[in-house]
């Protein structure tokens, strides 16, 4: 039973662990593929059972040694889970009370896309103790929407937050996409205004990337569509900072804005590199120094489980240098950089001509033996990122 | 039994580049049953990928043929492959040494070229006997009747002495061969003779250490003698002697007039010199055969390891490489902005390309190369006098009395349309024009002085894209002279660049400077922090430009929990720094330091 880096037998994958896990879980399916997505999910939603009742052997496989690992946060994600029957999420919930201790504190989120939302379901959810709801609006505009390739209308996705707001949903999220093609600041503005007026607890800002192997990709390398300039990108990611701070939502990732508490727990763990299992197509896994992913194609999927087999793709072991890469990377995209923890675990410390340079520059602030982005530095953070790894391979 | 120097053949092949040497040399191989067709492999002498890749023979080569001659006799025929390029022409010598004869190959469809004409005039210094050959004469677009005249006016020889040949086409290659056999002498050594051979060439061999290929001149080389190497004064003995065919292959001995290699535990090549002279230790003869004369590198660059933990490994890497390359000179040096490097000397452009391309190849290093640059000679106020080969270490201005640059002879063959273009080129390289001579109606042979250090900039590429591929161009060393020269230094956020200073003309200064700046703009990427580039002469900044920071770098983008992507992002933005140098704040890409070299492309 080797373990060998590149073709992991993982045997059951769920271990005991120091922190509560968050659980993430694929569905790959869709209504329609949007034109700029890359992650996985199909249109033919012919094999649902068969997904549903693999994800079902999946988690029990995964968990077969010691006893039951505590839970906090889960987060149905894809795809687009609201097409889920509440009968079948409640037989995915129903196999991870069997395997997992689900704490009291747990936050329970699903993804919803405004054009599949049936009311019902929003009430059924929220009856099976989903508490938070993330909602794929991505603009106002109908006319960006068509672009995006999206489902629903605008209309429709106002209707759909008030529904799930009725339903008894008090932490709501809200997707939104930036640097379309042609957008101007004014639409900008606007996206976000009809957004927060909505009172969400939460909200998400991405801007438009163009994605390898997407449709958009092919558009754009034909010269259909016109990326936006990365001056534009900037200024307008700085404009979403400074709206989203004038409305008391804090900045606490690249893309994402809350009100006080209402921070995304699950995605945290995420980026504080902390523990997490996923399960479903294309899912990945955090645990201590272990990443892992599943194999990101339905068929395949549901072979290796129709095998009694975990359907994992790939498992890194992360080394010294790949953890202290993380940390650097992590710790910037949410805005700061605890200057202490990084000499406790990793030995390094920043000069303090570096420091004092990007404070210059208006990139960073400091307090509390902490480096804090400033907007302008979170517009180049993977450049600063880079900077930063990039002197340790100097000095060591 | 041995062998009678009556029966033995000496020869090289001299041509211009391109003219069909290696083909010639390829279809004797075949005609004499060397290697049959089946082995065969186009230029099956220019054994290293870079050599047929580029077309051009980089080292000297030996091979012995066998050859049935029509008057009966067998005859023992040693080529000696050679490079044809002008930065190789001190191994074009060393290889006429060892020969009693040259076949002149000349293209019928391009006519004498400047190669052609400085390896006839080495070939005549050497005294050898020259065998006239028109090659490519199946091309339509053969000019058979004028290249023919050529040759008799370079050469003097008579009409009918030329021979006509195709080696592409195999034709007339039989003639060629009886004109080895019957117009080249055979060797004029005496085997009874105190034994006398000299070192052509050596080469490196992992297994067996350096092994020496060898004309014997008088007397004999056998295994186990103990043989002196005349200007090292060291004696070893000897472990194996033999002839070059494809391989080596052993004989028991080497008699005089015979070509081939010597293998006696020599480790280093430092410890043999091409063009010394193999003795018998125990019966040395009186008189050394005379030598060639010592290698001088003309150009000069900065060599340094794109990462400087890897020093040590270039360090390596430069031992090994000389070991094949005697012509190589290299010693440490440091710079403020690259670190611990080597200042190495070539012989041209063309080698130090090589050197380059052959390091990071065969020897794996990724290495940043500094602009090239000649020696100067600096007579300081004081009366001192310095060689510099690295702008760096030009003495400040109030020191300085004079500074003198090396010129060479120029010479320039190109169809007389094209006369008007290249004056131009050379004029406005600081050229002094001599004269120009016709080779025939329509081709004409112009003479410059010029200094060395404006042809190390892309002068040939110029020249060739000024007459469409038509000039051929050649070299040679004249002399040293005084010239209004300045260090132009270009400084970096206000820090002086060393690797980046060059020594240029006042006239041209600002010009230079100006383009330079500009050039630097475009190559060296937007970071974090504005990035000011200036040109300066002394503490007078004549030229500035800056770049403005990044404005965007950063995926705004959820990947779920697939951190994996995004880490293996930074890691390859993290690979893309490492060949970069990091100078003061900035970070520097490798082609910042040629930047020069291609200044001219922005007009």
């Amino acid at each position: 039973m080797g373990q060998d880096r590149n073709h992991p037998t993982i045997a059951a994958p769920v271990r005991a662990v120091s922190s509560p896990l968050g659980l993430y879980i694929h569905i790959p399916f869709c209504e329609k593929k949007c034109f700029y997505c890359d992650f996985y999910s199909i249109e033919n939603h012919s094999q649902r059972n068969e997904f549903v009742a693999a994800l079902i052997s999946e988690i029990s496989l995964a968990c077969v040694s010691g006893r039951k690992q505590v839970v906090d946060t889960i987060f149905l994600g894809g795809g687009t889970p609201s097409l889920l029957t509440p009968t079948e999420v409640e037989t995915i919930i129903d196999a991870i009370h069997r395997h997992f201790d689900v704490a009291a504190n747990l936050e329970f989120t699903i993804e919803c896309n405004p054009g599949t939302v049936d009311t019902k379901y929003l009430y059924d959810y929220r009856g099976l103790g989903i508490n938070r709801i993330s909602f794929g609006v991505q603009s106002f505009f109908d006319d960006e929407l068509v672009f995006l390739s999206r489902i629903h209308n605008s209309q429709e996705a106002i209707t759909a937050v008030g529904e799930a707001r009725s339903a008894g949903f008090d932490n709501i999220n809200i997707d939104l996409m930036y640097a379309l093609p042609s957008q101007t600041t004014e639409r900008l503005l606007s996206n976000l205004e009809t957004g927060t007026k909505l009172g969400p607890t939460h909200l998400s800002a991405y801007a438009l990337i163009v994605e390898p192997g997407t449709p958009l990709f092919s558009a754009v390398s034909k010269g259909d569509v016109k990326p936006s300039e990365e001056d534009t990108e900037a200024a307008m990611y700085e404009t979403v900072m400074n709206f989203m701070a004038g409305k008391g939502y804090d900045h606490y990732e690249i893309s994402n804005y809350s009100l006080p508490g209402f921070q995304c727990r699950h995605n945290l763990k995420y980026w504080d590199v902390g523990n997490y299992i996923g399960f479903g197509p294309s899912a990945h896994s955090h645990l201590d120094d272990q990443r892992w992913w599943n194999i990101s194609s339905l068929n395949g999927y549901l072979a290796h489980l129709g095998n009694n087999e975990l359907p994992i793709s790939s498992m890194e072991i992360l080394s010294p240098s790949q953890k202290h890469d993380e940390f650097i990377f992590l710790s910037l995209r949410q805005g700061k950089l605890d200057l202490r923890v990084l000499k406790a675990r990793f030995g390094m410390t920043l000069e303090k001509d570096f420091l004092s340079g990007m404070m210059e520059a208006g990139y960073c602030t400091t307090a509390d033996d902490t480096l804090i982005l400033t907007a302008k530095g979170f517009t180049v953070c993977d450049e600063i990122a880079g900077e930063i790894i990039g002197l340790r391979s100097v000095s060591v | 039994m041995s062998l009678s120097p009556q029966l033995i053949r000496n020869f090289c092949i001299i041509a211009h580049i391109d003219h069909g040497k290696s083909t010639l040399a390829d279809r004797l191989l075949e005609q004499t049953g060397t290697i049959t067709e089946r082995q065969m492999v186009d230029q099956i002498l220019d054994d290293m990928p870079l050599e047929r890749e580029r077309g051009i023979t980089i080292k000297s080569h030996a091979i012995q043929m066998k050859y049935g001659a029509n008057d009966g006799n067998t005859y023992t025929l040693n080529l000696i492959d050679t490079p044809g390029h002008v930065d190789f022409s001190y191994e074009v010598s060393r290889s006429l040494a060892a020969c009693e004869g040259a076949i002149l190959v000349v293209d019928a469809s391009q006519g004498v070229e400047a190669q052609t004409i400085s390896n006839v005039y080495l070939a005549i210094d050497a005294g050898l006997e020259i065998v006239p050959v028109i090659n490519k004469i199946d091309l339509p677009s053969a000019m058979v009747d004028e290249v023919r005249k050529q040759l008799v006016d370079l050469i003097g020889c008579k009409e009918e002495e030329i021979l006509l040949a195709s080696a592409k086409a195999k034709l007339g290659i039989g003639d060629v061969l009886e004109a080895v056999v019957n117009r080249i002498p055979p060797p004029a050594g005496k085997s009874d003779a105190p034994t006398r051979a000299l070192i052509f060439d050596a080469k490196y061999d992992s297994y067996r250490g350096v092994v020496t290929y060898i004309r014997i001149v008088d007397g004999v080389l056998r295994t186990n003698d103990k043989v002196l190497f005349h200007k090292t004064g060291k004696i070893f003995q000897v472990e194996e002697v033999g002839i070059l065919e494809i391989d080596r292959v052993p004989a028991k001995e080497l008699e005089a007039g015979n070509v081939g290699y010597l293998i006696a535990g020599v480790k280093e090549l430092t410890e043999t010199r091409v063009g010394d002279t193999v003795m018998d230790s125990s019966n040395p003869a009186s008189e050394p055969l005379s030598g060639y004369r010592e290698v001088k590198p003309m150009v000069f660059s900065g060599l340094y390891p794109a990462q400087s933990e890897h020093f040590e490994e270039l360090r390596d890497a430069l031992a090994k490489f000389k070991l094949n390359d005697a012509a190589l000179l290299y010693e440490p040096e440091t710079s403020t902005a690259l670190g611990f490097g080597f200042r190495c000397g070539f012989l041209g452009l063309l080698h130090m390309e090589i050197v380059q391309e052959r390091l990071e190849r065969e020897f794996n290093q990724t290495i940043i190369t500094t602009v090239p640059n000649v020696e100067y000679k600096v007579v300081k106020t004081n009366k001192e006098v310095l060689l510099v080969d690295n702008p760096a270490e030009m003495p400040s201005p109030a020191e300085i009395d004079h500074i003198e640059e090396p010129y060479v002879t120029a010479q320039i063959i190109c169809p007389s349309e094209f006369i008007g273009n290249v004056m131009k080129l050379c004029m406005d390289r600081r050229g002094v024009y001599r004269n120009t001579t016709y080779i025939d109606t329509k081709r004409a042979d112009i003479r410059f002085e010029l200094p060395l250090a404006e042809i190390v900039f892309d002068f040939f590429d110029k020249l060739k894209s000024l007459t469409r591929g038509y000039a051929s161009f050649d070299y040679e060393y004249l002399d040293n002279r005084e010239s209004n020269l300045v260090k132009l230094d270009i400084l970096l956020n206000g820090e002086v660049v060393d690797a980046l200073s060059s020594v240029v003309h006042r006239d041209k200064s600002y010009d230079w400077g100006r383009k330079l700046s500009s050039k630097l703009r475009k190559l060296i990427p937007k970071q974090l922090f504005e990035v000011v580039i200036q040109a300066a002469i002394g503490s007078k900044i004549i030229a500035r430009e800056s770049i403005s920071p990044i404005r965007k770098n950063v995926i705004a983008k959820c990947y779920g929990g697939d951190i994996t992507r995004k880490r293996k992002l930074l890691e390859k933005q993290k690979e893309g720094k490492k060949r970069m140098k990091q100078i003061g704040r900035v970070e520097v890409p490798q082609e910042a330091f040629l930047a020069v070299l291609s200044l001219n492309e922005e007009e």
